[in-house]
């Protein structure tokens, strides 16, 4: 047990190493630098341009930025913005707030909506509920994040009224973002838990509860259910990169405050080290979660308990 | 929670989600509706202008993008602009008719060489910190531009004649040029040139931007980034220009930017009430705002350079005057204004903007596409049409590269696309190249035929910028064209301080780029914003910048 936590927080560090030289090539080879995307067209001198890029460190050869960069960085020392040289683990800080608060309320949303829906539909099988459930995960897994905000502000800000299409100070301001990133997640559960559900019901211990005549709703509701969560829990886990992901966008489109849009301006501005702070900082969450995602199991299957996980089935 | 609570009935939330399925159609496919029903429930017309005005309350104002910086030496986007403009004054004032009025400075002389210019300046104005304004606040303002430390660039562009400033007594300031500007006196106005406070600058140092301070109508009280900027009214006010009807403190209590950068949030947010006015409405939403009763739509079309396509010469064949006419003339410059903006933008002539000084209203109507004489010109020059329709020469097609930025800001990638296909039908290929990094591309690597460009500018000095050979500080001119004759007008248009003799130069340039077919000008962009009719006396500087000294907001 103590030793499974140990080897995954050591690969968890190898994961969040892994991204963050990722994402430092990929900048560094991508067209383009901080100083150029921020100066306007011919407002600046060559000869002055190269002494901004020289005061930056960016005209070093790569090793060299790279070396500084992730020497800086064991030591914890995130580094400043290039655009507005704040400190970039502060400005992140900041704005954790705000997208955590997004990210929870609709991972509340997708997991209530997912497993109510993907059960019912399930229990449903074949007919026009099952039908229709189906169309709503399909609906939930395949309309951009954006189009679903737009349409949520058409309809609860502009023609009813009922709640602010943008802002991040207060409750009211989050349930239109988190109604949109919802959705999405909830289509994704809602689609793992009716074929689990359907798997479930299907193998041969289902068959000996019933004909042990268990009523339907005890053979449903503690047997097949119960089974059929694990994988929508890891579905789970795996769904925080689907709401980092989309906190970029759904951040932008209700104007929210959170790391999503720092990190969308921080890419469009060149902006490596904030960059890297909230690459490091989301895997770290993403793995983190899993983790824990990974302990739950024994909290719902006594098999993987009693054997240990990875060991289990 | 509650909301999950109540969901807990799994047919309650099938119904809801087929219910915003729903919605969210009939929301989108009835938006023309809409405005209708609004118009019904709107409030009847504007109060009586002869009723006092209401003090207080806060003006709400929606923002596109987010400011850099609001250091006015340093930021050189227009959103930031947009919001210093209320924090700090300038020395000089630009009515929106181009005239240039007292304000920090009270009156001001040139010496007959044109070289030197003494302000007086106002001896009751004191910066929101305290500090007192003077002359020597005016001198370290100046020189705080030019220390390249500072890192300033549009308002290091606006002093390129700058030499020195000197205090001449506690409320005189002079400034000795290199060589005499026409546009020196009316670029003071420029909100880049306005006056910071010299102790906070001091103490902030490149952190200024964090933290304005100036002498202004409003005071700065803070910033949440990616969310607000909030103002609050100066009660020591009482230096506004003569322009506006109230001189004194403003009527507003305070003044709320807020940062929302989808187009159809931020005009969701004007129409449920969450903001009373916004900026950069696009052109497809005009219509509905303006028909809905409980906004204005206003519209302030930019001075200086229009958006025009820069042909580069430094490629073959367009540095043939009759290849470059043949894409002037094969560009059908009306399809595209059309088709992209809805009548809201107006077709540019001329590579000045109208309003612009200098700007010769003669060009208008004067090039129209013409496919057939296009083609004629190409034939000429021996590009004939290959198997595929696309001209060939010596086994060479006839392909041009078109450097558009991303994003695709004001629909331009559009005019990119249509452009592509209008020449292909006069035989031209065009490679569309979408960059993040045009610098790179276009002032670094040459590798475009067809790049478009404009910028603000109140006067026709701004040319220089695009059209000299060696205008873009330090860079390559945009087109390659080394023409002396060109050179040598608008050099002459940047010193001569007489304004008929000004007039003339600057008519003469403008013809001489459209004859050279140096650019083809497309459209001049306007700043549009949209207001709530509770809001009155929302003004504009001759720049499109808001004023708010008059503003009141009537709940």
């Amino acid at each position: 047990m103590l030793k499974f936590i140990v080897f995954r927080l050591a690969a968890s560090l190898f994961v969040i190493c892994g991204s963050s030289v990722l994402v430092f090539c990929i900048l560094y080879w991508l067209p383009g630098d901080a100083v150029l995307s921020r100066l306007a067209l011919g407002t600046a001198s060559p000869e002055r341009i190269a002494e901004i890029r020289h005061g930056l460190g960016l005209d070093a050869p790569f090793y060299q930025q790279f070396g500084v960069y992730f020497g800086r960085m064991f030591r914890g020392d995130f580094g400043e913005s290039l655009v507005s040289a704040e400190p970039v683990l502060p400005k992140i800080m900041e704005h954790v707030p705000a997208t955590l608060a997004l990210a929870l309320t609709s991972t509340a949303i997708s997991a209530g909506l997912g497993v109510l829906l993907g059960v019912w539909s399930a229990f449903h099988r074949g007919g026009a509920v099952d039908a229709a459930v189906r169309i709503v995960g399909l609906f939930g897994v395949s309309m951009p994040a954006f189009w679903s905000g737009i349409m949520l502000i058409l309809l609860f800000s502009v023609r009813l009224g009922w709640l602010p299409p943008m802002g991040s100070d207060g409750v009211r301001t989050l349930i239109l973002p988190s109604l949109t990133l919802g959705i999405v997640g909830t289509g994704l559960i809602l689609r793992m838990v009716r074929s689990s559900v359907l798997d479930t019901i299907r193998e041969p211990f289902i068959v000996t509860l019933r004909a042990k005549g268990l009523s339907e709703r005890a053979v449903m509701y503690r047997h097949a259910l119960r089974n059929a969560l694990i994988p929508a829990v890891t579905m789970l886990g795996m769904l925080v990169g689907e709401m980092m992901a989309g906190a970029v966008v759904v951040e932008t489109v209700f104007a929210r405050q959170g790391i999503g849009r720092v990190l969308a301006d921080a890419i469009a501005g060149k902006d490596l080290p904030v960059v890297q702070g909230v690459v490091v900082f989301s895997a770290g969450l993403y793995v983190l979660v899993n983790l824990l995602v990974d302990l739950s199991y024994m909290l719902i299957d006594p098999r993987i308990r009693r054997t240990g996980i990875g060991r289990g089935t | 929670m509650t909301l999950l609570k109540r969901n807990r009935n799994p047919m309650t939330a099938f119904a809801l989600v087929s219910l915003l399925l729903f919605a969210g159609c009939s929301a989108s496919a009835g938006s023309s509706a809409e405005s209708g029903s609004a118009s019904a429930s709107a409030e009847p017309g504007r109060s009586a202008a002869s009723q006092a005005p209401i003090s207080g309350g806060d003006l709400t104002y929606g923002l596109a993008t987010s400011p850099d910086s609001l250091d006015p030496h340093v930021s050189g986007l227009d959103v930031a602009s947009r919001v210093f403009r209320s924090i700090y004054d300038s020395l000089v004032f630009l009515t929106e008719d181009n005239q240039i009025k007292p304000w920090l400075a009270s009156e001001w002389s040139v010496s007959p060489d044109g070289k030197r210019y003494t302000f007086k300046l106002r001896q009751d104005v004191k910066f929101h910190d305290g500090t007192p304004f003077n002359a020597e606040a005016v001198k370290k303002n100046f020189d705080r531009i030019v220390d390249p430390s500072t890192e300033a660039s549009i308002a290091l562009s606006y002093l390129t004649q700058y030499e020195s400033s000197e205090v001449v007594d506690p409320y005189t300031v002079r400034f000795n040029l290199k060589k005499p500007s026409a546009a020196f006196l009316r670029n003071l106005s420029q909100p880049s040139l306005a006056i910071v406070s010299p102790t906070a600058a001091e103490k902030y140092g490149k952190q200024l931007g964090q933290h304005p301070v100036g002498t202004g109508p409003f005071r700065f009280v803070k910033w949440e980034e990616n969310s607000e900027i909030k103002l609050e009214r100066n009660p020591d006010y009482n230096w506004a220009p003569d322009a506006f009807d109230n001189q004194g403190k403003p009527y507003l209590d305070t003044v709320t930017f807020k940062i929302i950068p989808e187009e159809a949030t931020r005009i969701g947010s004007l129409q449920s009430g969450q903001v009373l006015a916004i900026e950069t409405v696009p052109a497809q939403n005009v219509a509905a705002l303006k028909n809905d009763s409980r906004f204005t739509i206003a519209s302030h079309d930019a001075l200086g350079l229009p958006f025009a396509l820069f042909i580069n010469e430094r490629q073959a064949p367009w540095n043939d005057l009759k290849a470059r006419q043949a894409l002037q003339l094969g560009i059908d410059v009306d399809a595209i204004v059309k088709t992209l903006y809805f009548g809201v933008y107006k077709r540019a002539w001329s590579p000045l903007a109208p309003g612009t000084f200098g700007y010769d209203p003669a060009l208008e109507n004067g090039i129209q596409s013409d496919k057939e004489k296009a083609k004629r010109l190409l034939d000429e020059l021996g590009w004939k049409p290959g198997k595929d329709g696309i001209r060939e020469k010596d086994g060479k097609k006839l392909t041009i590269r078109y450097v558009e930025s991303i994003p695709n800001k004001d629909k331009k990638q559009d005019i990119a696309a249509i452009v592509q296909q209008q020449l292909k039908e006069i035989g031209v290929a065009v490679e569309l190249h979408f960059t993040k990094d045009v610098s790179q591309v276009v002032l670094m690597d040459h590798a475009y035929e067809l790049f478009g460009g404009g910028t603000a500018g109140l006067d026709p000095s701004a040319l220089t910028t695009f059209y000299h050979t060696h205008g873009l500080t330090g860079w390559p001119s945009l087109s390659g064209f080394d023409d002396p004759k060109l050179d040598e007008l608008l050099e002459r248009g940047e010193t001569e301080l007489d304004d008929a003799k000004r007039l003339e130069i600057y008519q003469e340039a403008q013809h001489y780029i459209v004859d050279h077919a140096v650019t083809i000008p497309i459209y001049v962009s306007p700043s549009i914003s949209a207001v709530s009719k509770k809001v009155e006396n929302l003004k504009y500087d001759a720049l499109g910048y808001l004023l708010l000294h008059d503003t009141t907001v009537r709940n």
